[in-house]
């Protein structure tokens, strides 16, 4: 994290000397000015589970207890509210970075879009973010380019706050009307060829790790050996140099096999990220728009078992919606209007998801477009899919297709306070008051209430 | 498609100044019909964005009969009635006040004047989009021209079935961008101003200029900004105009004048990047009483049009002025207010059966009728 070592410092500084700092070590019935209980008629836990009349104990920005009737710990501040459930996260955005990062078409696989982020930009738009529910967001330095590099999650409000700095590698394969399908399909098999090379980095890099191993141990041996027979060994090459001094001769060293150190490969940061993709231990974020770009990249992919993919725009992805749900590849869509003469991508987000694709919705970034996540979920809904759906989408699916559910998406002891309190449903309705990064804002009409 | 005699009837003009409306009028054909189709549904929207809990409209001969709660109504159903019942919502299908749906050509690029070009020579009734916007819930629109030339032509009102409701309704009028450009003449807005007016002087009796200021037809002005909205009241004033001010943003600014000139807005749909000025103007031309209904010919499309009205409810727009403008409103902007909009005895039984609240984006169309017909190709 970027910000972290000022970040530390100042709550370390906080914790000392001021009055009210959280004192850490406090027993967990000893309250203090960080303790919040949310008392709900509803709480969404997570798609499919819903409990009545439920509260929710938070204390420094951690869900520590979900049950019926608890007791309000002394001190701690008490808020009510109809429905509760995990804040929104818009998986495809460009909010919270610099805005020539986001359209930056010479980023490539190793650059790191938490380099781009802007805590002071688009003040406006964050908070408008926040206030519709959105309070994490995927953001990706070259959105559009080839290779957009290493995505972030990130949060809308307090600025900067970056909560997961390797959330997916992003590339893309012809959007944006690039080039013909010809091309555009050349750039899927780019891409591979970029696994395929990826592999071979990190393979070459555990055969080195593996030789090195060896030889530092052949080393050791020879030494040893050496060391044994030191005096006996100087001599006789002492005694060999003069020989070969008499003969007029050029004195040849004795080579040991043990003298050829293996080489380290070359340091390919680009490589290494394609490696870590490739061997599943980061998502790969697709983006993809045209049928025979998908319809090669599925098929050039299969080998790829440990890969894991999530599409991005992905305007033909029906016809291959069967495999994307065997394959588990979820798909972010933007549900736009249409003319009436291309496919509704509202329509795309219900026929892909009754078909079993887990369907993601995301703002597609834009300065005034990210607090329109919640209607975006609602043309989706529009389209066919289901309140279920749409709610993942909005919450805990998004957090699984970044790896960050152990913290994020849903209402269960343990995780993150990021949570909104509404009037209504945790779709249709709105945000009454909202809790991220252990803050809690209270809203009237959409807006921060005067402080209280 | 429509027969060539059809369009020649109507290009002479003769025909179009006595019959106004092609249309059958209501009261002509309102010998007692007996009811065909009965559909019940959790909540109907009647007049005026009211909603009634377990309602019910009779429907006879492509009109609505009556309406009411099903408890009063089911009981006294003759035989043979076909009995629909949704759980879900019911409304009036959604009209759209300016469109340019089945047209094969909006603008025509032969000048800047085409005050007697009728529009609806290009209509196609068979076209995708009119299938598209019907299963969306868009059964009626007001259509005409582009913003391509300074007068634009004549344009009709239509269904999205197909049927033509009115050959001659509107007169296109845009004297700003990009009708108004260099490469011809006018290449200004004042120019532009100055050329209209000096045909509408000289307009011979039976032009469709003259009946545009003879209130026959709906003048309908595009605008960009606020000085576009200025030149176009002035002229509303001047010629005594049924204006429609077709686009543009911050007509606040204009509420009062609007309102006294007896004009209405058509309004390009709102959409997710709307800011709150927009809404600030909304708010002020209902305050001041200016009909206003959205409208499509700008771009978007039937769930556009419906998403504006949602969009308006949460911009603070009250349910019943939103809900009107995209139905009742809009069909009295267009001149169809006597047909179409309302869940109401008497209109067309052009109605829409929704999954849930249709001032909700969440909810999409159950069912679409149009003349009593239950439409083809509607999804969901």
């Amino acid at each position: 994290m970027l910000h972290s070592p000022l970040a530390t410092l100042l709550v370390g500084l906080l914790a000392v000397t001021g009055p009210q700092g959280p004192d850490e070590s406090s027993a967990p019935d000893q309250p203090s000015e960080n303790t919040i209980l949310i008392r709900a008629e509803q709480v969404y836990v997570k798609p499919g589970q819903l409990l009545q009349d439920t509260s929710i104990l938070v204390r420094n920005g951690l869900i520590v207890e979900v049950g019926k009737d608890l007791a309000l710990p002394e001190g701690a501040r008490e808020i009510s509210g109809k429905t509760v459930c995990a804040g929104y996260i818009d998986p495809w955005s460009n909010l919270g970075i610099d805005v020539a990062s986001a359209n930056d078409m010479s980023t490539r696989p190793s650059t790191r879009t938490e380099w781009a982020v802007d805590p002071f930009g688009r003040e406006h738009a964050r908070e408008a973010a926040r206030n519709a529910g959105v309070l994490l967001v995927r953001a990706q330095a070259g959105a559009n380019a080839s290779a957009g590099g290493l995505g972030v999650l990130l949060r809308a409000q307090p600025a900067g706050e970056v909560v997961l700095d390797d959330a997916g590698l992003q590339v893309s394969c012809g959007v944006g009307g690039r080039g013909d399908v010809f091309s555009r399909v050349s750039e899927v098999d780019g891409l591979v060829g970029q696994l395929g090379a990826g592999l071979a980095y990190h393979e070459s890099l555990r055969e080195y790790e593996a030789e090195l191993a060896e030889w530092e141990a052949e080393i050791a041996e020879v030494e040893e050996e050496l060391e044994d027979d030191f005096k006996k060994a100087k001599k006789n090459r002492e005694k060999e140099m003069e020989e070969a001094e008499e003969k007029g001769k050029e004195f040849k060293e004795e080579r040991y096999k043990e003298d050829r150190k293996p080489r380290k490969p070359r340091l390919d940061p680009d490589k290494d990220v394609f490696g870590r993709v490739a061997n599943g231990e980061l998502p790969l974020v697709v983006g993809v728009e045209g049928g025979p770009e998908i319809r090669a990249l599925l098929e050039q992919t299969r080998d790829y078992s440990r890969l894991r993919m999530v599409l991005r725009g992905a305007n033909d992805a029906l016809p291959f919606a069967e495999e994307l749900a065997e394959r588990g590849i979820p798909v972010i869509l933007y549900p736009d209007r249409t003319n009436g003469r291309t496919d509704d991508p509202a329509e795309l987000a219900g026929k892909l998801a009754a078909k079993g694709v887990r369907v993601l919705i995301g703002t597609r970034g834009g300065t005034t477009s990210v607090r329109s996540l919640p209607l975006l979920a609602q043309r989706a809904m529009a389209g066919g899919m289901t309140h279920e759906q749409a709610f993942g989408a909005l919450t805990l699916h998004a957090a699984q297709a970044f790896d960050a559910a152990d913290r994020f998406g849903s209402v269960e002891v343990g995780k993150q306070a990021e949570l909104l309190i509404l009037d209504g449903d945790p779709v249709l309705g709105h945000p009454t008051a909202v809790m991220t990064g252990g803050e809690l804002v209270v809203l009237e009409g959409g807006q921060p209430a005067e402080a209280k | 498609m429509k027969t060539l005699i059809q369009s020649l009837a109507l290009a002479g003009g003769l025909a179009a100044a006595t019959l106004p409306t092609f249309a059958n009028d209501p009261a002509e054909t309102a010998a007692p019909a007996e009811p065909s189709l009965a559909i019940a549904a959790s909540h109907v929207l009647v007049e005026g964005g009211v909603v009634m809990d377990d309602g019910m409209v009779l429907v006879g001969e492509g009109r609505i009969l009556a309406v009411g709660k099903t408890a009063d109504l089911e009981g006294n159903l003759p035989d043979g009635v076909h009995v629909v019942r949704h759980e879900g919502w019911l409304s009036a299908g959604l009209v759209a006040a300016n469109s340019t749906l089945g047209l094969r050509a909006t603008d025509d690029s032969t000048g800047p004047f085409m005050s007697e070009l009728h529009l609806m020579h290009a209509f196609d009734d068979d076209s995708k989009a009119l299938e598209h916007a019907r299963a969306l819930g868009l059964t009626s629109a007001g259509v005409g021209a582009g913003r391509s030339n300074v007068i634009g032509g004549v344009g009709g009102v239509v269904k999205t079935d197909g049927t033509v409701l009115k050959k001659s309704a509107n007169l296109s009028l845009c004297m700003t961008q990009p009708a108004v450009r260099t490469n011809r003449f006018p290449t200004t807005p004042g120019t532009a101003m100055s050329a209209v007016r000096k045909r509408f002087e000289e307009a011979g009796e039976s032009s469709a200029l003259a009946k545009a200021k003879a209130g026959q037809l709906v003048t309908s002005i595009a605008v960009n900004n606020l000085a576009d909205i200025d030149r176009a009241l002035y002229l509303t004033e001047e010629l005594g105009l049924r204006t429609v001010i077709r686009g543009g943003v911050d007509h606040a600014e204009f509420a009062k004048e609007l309102a006294e000139l007896g004009a209405g807005v058509a309004l390009s749909p709102l959409g997710l990047s709307t800011n709150a000025r927009a809404y600030g103007s909304l708010e002020a031309l209902t305050k001041a009483g200016v009909p206003y209904a959205f409208g499509i010919a700008d771009g978007g499309n039937a769930a556009s049009l419906r998403e504006s009205a949602a969009l308006a409810v949460s911009g603070g727009v009250d349910r019943a002025t939103a809900w009107n403008s995209i139905t009742a409103t809009a069909a009295k902007l267009i001149g169809a207010g006597d047909r179409v909009g309302r869940v109401a005895t008497g209109l067309d039984a052009d109605l829409v059966l929704w999954t849930g609240d249709p001032l909700l984006i969440a909810s999409s169309p159950a069912a679409v009728y149009v003349g009593g017909a239950k439409s083809q190709g509607d999804s969901h």
